[in-house]
């Protein structure tokens, strides 16, 4: 049971990570190294909330708005310009940003490793295993935060608006789809995801100005093999944490990171197109 | 032309972020009133980049403070100068910064306070040029070069001194988990040897690569091998994910942890997550005794609050004392320093230290945080030498 938890919990990490690369990606064709730099954002703005009284929810909340507002800020001032450009431009700026924003927080908040006490502490017993609640809670939001965006694009017609953004962007502008201003949300949805990613691992983590950056190669990685689908992701993010929790288990760590670099080798190499294939 | 724009959009806020780090600081100290020419020091350590960490503050702090007291109580027979340089975390740019440092500025000894890579990358040109290099901090042994001395403990004497202490208080099955890298690798054999002539036994070690995220797998390794304590060897926040991981994990509640990775300023920062930890270094600010005292009242009257009275500001501090007793005369250059150097000794806010070999014999104390994960001193060891690495 600890071991199918831990695998539970390796996906659910990868997922919540992975989902705001994913939504740029997918919708914008731009690779967002910036990524876990937003996160570290949110997990700093946590912190100074937290240090400052506030309560944990709240702080979390509060993270959440400043990297949506990092990700507007960002958006209008650097990513606009790369609209349409190669995708190597993109990766380019991007990782500048990612370097200022680690390199702003060193100066602001000081190189030294520090951390946030979990809001959830404890554990309960599940089928004579002992599960540590606030991971438990992590899995949780993640499953629901899919589940409400699987509807969203499945059911609404701002879903059938990205659906068409995605599938062909052209056409869509043709229809009279403002498909700049499309572009933009997604780009800021994708930074709040990255802080609601920073904000709810903090606690878990030691937090430091280059904070969740070791998580960025296996995410993108995962992003690749997605297929551009949620479906995708979902089987990507499975494939990965099962890679990692079972070769943690039976092998060690270091293993489990090579193996999960070679999951996303083969998958890439047996379907370039991406793990696509519930959807035909 | 946009791309251009680019550029400047990312590149303009990068370079101000390294010049607000202090990447190029101007000299310290040199209030000597005798006309002689001073000691150049160059002090290189990470300001930037993933290396740059907790030692920054309380190393630069330590240094300026020892120039300042050398300097006005006249306690060389030159004064002291120092030039802070950063090594941005790259042995590439630690190399370069030391060449500018010895044949630019030509410093007349170094101090360094980086990962092991830098001060390798340094220590070639001061090698070459003869230039003596104190690496104030404390890492594995088995560093010998003629012109380098490590003023701080190598990894066996706290590590060790940690394991004796923890199997002397009943703890006899201990677990070994460490970072994936070969010091940490290496450190696990003596380890083994002390808890087996203590009385007790390593039954189980794992090995994580740096920057991990989830120690599930091997909070659930501990959980099943049921070990009295956990010997933590992790580094930066790796060490502090472990701890908030494990100290929110009821599986390994009942065992204890030691760890002598994380500086004392991390430990209490854990608060819960962090109690009963045992801890070992060769400082800490609540050390007993008149000169830590004079150090941390001294600390705060150059500092106020933002005195960083740590392990990391007593290492620097120490090395530019050593230096200091190193020049004996007002003709005292690098070739007379590396020769006093092997015989030095001094006292410094944590009791005696004395270069033994290219490392130091130096006191060993051993932590242990409380329940509300505050650090207090358990056991004090003396003079603990340095296993013989050179010869």
């Amino acid at each position: 049971m600890g071991l199918v938890f831990d695998a539970v919990f390796s996906i659910s990490v990868f997922l919540l990570v992975s989902i705001g690369l994913f939504v740029i990606l997918g919708l914008m064709n731009i690779v967002n190294l910036a990524h876990t730099a937003f996160m570290a954002v949110a997990v700093y703005a946590e912190l100074y909330f937290v240090r400052s009284g506030w309560n944990f929810w709240l702080s979390a909340a509060a993270g959440v708005g400043v990297t949506t507002l990092l990700g507007v800020i960002v958006e209008f001032v650097i990513v606009h310009r790369l609209y349409g450009r190669h995708i190597d431009d993109t990766i380019l700026a991007t990782w500048g940003v990612s370097l200022v924003l680690v390199q702003v927080l060193a100066i602001v908040f000081g190189s030294t490793t520090t951390s946030i006490a979990p809001p959830l502490s404890g554990s309960v017993k599940v089928l004579g295993e002992l599960l540590s609640i606030y991971r438990i809670f992590i899995v949780a939001t993640v499953a629901t935060v899919v589940a409400v965006m699987a509807a969203v694009i499945r059911f609404t017609r701002a879903g059938l608006i990205v659906r068409m953004v995605m599938t062909n962007e052209p056409l869509a502008r043709g229809v009279g789809i403002n498909t700049g201003m499309v572009q933009r949300l997604t780009f800021v949805a994708g930074a709040a995801f990255a802080g609601l990613a920073g904000t709810l691992l903090g606690p878990t983590q030691g937090i430091s100005p280059s904070f969740a950056s070791s998580l960025l190669a296996s995410t993108f990685l995962i992003v690749l093999m997605s297929g551009r689908r949620l479906s995708g992701l979902l089987l990507a993010c499975v494939a990965a944490g099962l890679a990692q929790s079972l070769f943690s288990a039976y092998g060690n760590p270091v293993i489990a990171n090579v193996m999960v670099i070679c999951t996303a080798v083969i998958v890439l190499r047996l379907k370039p197109e991406g793990l696509i294939w519930l959807r035909h | 032309m946009s791309l251009l724009r680019i550029f400047r959009a990312v590149s303009l806020p990068s370079i101000c972020a390294v010049v607000l780090s202090g990447a190029w600081s101007g000299p310290v100290g040199q209030a000597f009133a005798v006309d002689v020419q001073p000691i150049k020091i160059g002090f290189v350590l990470p300001l930037s980049g993933p290396a740059a960490g907790g030692s920054a503050e309380g190393g630069q702090q330590g240094l300026r403070l020892a120039v300042d007291e050398i300097n006005s109580r006249h306690l060389a027979a030159r004064p002291f100068e120092a030039i802070i340089a950063d090594d941005a975390s790259d042995p590439r740019t630690a190399a370069e910064v030391c060449k500018r440092l010895i044949f630019q500025d030509k410093v007349d000894a170094i101090i360094s306070q980086g990962p092991t890579a830098n001060r390798m990358a340094c220590n070639q040109a001061a090698l070459k040029a003869g230039i003596p290099h104190l690496a104030a901090l404390s890492g594995p042994g088995g560093m010998c070069f003629a012109n380098l001395f490590m003023v701080g403990p190598e990894t066996s004497q706290t590590l060790l001194t940690l394991v004796k202490q923890i199997v002397k208080d009943g703890n006899t099955k201990l677990y070994y988990m460490g970072a994936d890298s070969s010091p940490i690798r290496d450190a696990l054999s003596p380890a083994m040897a002390t808890a087996e002539a203590e009385g007790g036994k390593i039954i189980g070690s794992s090995f994580s690569p740096s920057g991990t995220s989830d120690f599930s797998s091997d909070l659930a390794k501990i959980a099943a091998a049921r070990p009295d304590a956990v010997i933590m060897m992790l580094m930066g926040a790796d060490a502090v994910t472990f701890s908030r991981q494990f100290g929110s994990d009821d599986r390994v509640a009942a065992i204890k942890r030691a760890d002598f990775l994380m500086t004392e300023k991390v430990l209490n920062s854990l608060g819960r997550s962090g109690a009963n930890i045992y801890s070992a270094a060769s400082y800490y600010s609540s050390v007993p005794g008149e000169a830590s005292a004079e150090f941390k009242t001294s600390m705060i009257r150059m500092y106020g609050d933002k005195a960083a009275p740590d392990v990391w500001a007593v290492m620097v501090y120490n090395a530019v004392y050593v230096l200091a007793k190193a020049v004996t005369s007002p003709t005292s250059g690098a070739k007379e320093i590396l020769e006093a150097l092997p015989n030095i000794s001094a006292e410094g806010p944590e009791g005696r230290i004395k270069i033994s070999g290219k490392y130091i014999s130096t006191p060993v104390f051993v932590g242990k945080t409380d329940d509300a994960g505050k650090l207090q001193i358990v056991a004090t060891y003396l003079d603990v030498p340095p296993a013989p690495h050179c010869k």
